[in-house]
């Protein structure tokens, strides 16, 4: 038996119309103060309608209920009793995450820049050194134009920049639902500052991004 | 915006995979899918180049 569970929540959870992997009844299992949202699997492979049918349920479960902490895809347990006593032992900061991520999504932000093109060739490695910091930190100082203003508006907030030379910034924010709208309107507005930058927005997501819980006690 | 609708749902698509397999909260489970670096980026990869449509109808299903 694989119990391969998408989320936690808040009792009583509602779970989702929506089928689970392979066809898989979705239900919930009740560990002290929460709720685990799994099903029933013989065994799962990582394959491309499993990864959706996670995301979809996880979705729809955010749809449904005020506060989801996804799980990550993977995880299954062999019966319910081992799966009982791993919640167990983070049963507060399971709560406590829940307690965070009340009534809130996430919105995705990527903003890519147009390909730098080489430089004129530096003459010595010391030069070309030198060079790429410049660049690094112009472009910090870029990307925390557009990070900085949104960053402030959000509970909280994630920033990769310059992941590739393209990507200046990576970035999700942790924002309440209803501040969506408004949130989206803030990144067009600073998409229209910067016209010479492709930014796309995603969301609003489950909180994955946010679902940062401490070892157990 | 600046993006067109087709590289919207690239990255859209790209994201939920990055999400998925690898945010959240990581439980120990026992029987944990041992998605190797290398299985991750081909699982991303497979989903990055199926049709628009499998990631609309996955996601607009009631």
């Amino acid at each position: 038996m694989n119990l391969h569970v998408y989320a936690l929540t808040e009792p009583p959870a509602e779970l989702p119309a929506a089928e689970g992997i392979d066809g898989a009844r979705i239900s919930s299992i009740t560990v002290g103060e929460v709720d685990v949202v799994v099903s029933e699997n013989a065994a799962v492979a990582p394959s491309e309608a499993a990864v959706l049918a996670h995301a979809r349920v996880v979705e729809q479960l955010l749809e449904r209920n005020e506060t989801v902490l996804p799980v990550r895809f993977g995880t299954g347990f062999s019966d319910e009793h081992v799966l009982r006593t791993q919640i167990e032992e983070r049963a507060a900061p399971f709560r406590d995450a829940l307690e965070r991520l009340r009534g809130r999504a996430e919105i995705g932000l990527r903003v890519n820049r147009p390909e730098a093109g080489e430089s004129s060739a530096a003459s010595s490695g010391t030069e070309y050194l030198a060079h790429r910091l410049a660049e690094l930190q112009s472009a910090r100082k870029l990307a925390e134009q557009i990070h900085g203003p949104l960053a402030a508006r959000a509970d909280a907030a994630t920033e990769n920049v310059l992941a590739t030379p393209e990507l200046l910034l990576s970035a999700a924010y942790l924002v309440a639902r209803e501040q969506v709208e408004e949130f989206r309107a803030d990144v067009e507005r600073l998409a229209g500052e910067h016209e010479d930058l492709t930014f796309v927005c995603t969301g609003p997501w489950p909180p994955y991004s946010f679902a940062t819980v401490e070892a157990g006690s | 915006m600046s993006s067109s609708p087709p590289l919207q749902q690239q990255v859209t698509l790209l994201e939920l995979v990055d999400r998925v397999l690898n945010k959240g909260v990581v439980l120990t489970g026992d029987i944990t899918l041992s998605v190797a670096g290398v299985d991750l980026v081909y699982v991303g990869l497979r989903v990055l180049l199926a049709s628009v449509a499998t990631l609309e109808a996955a996601r607009g299903e009631p």
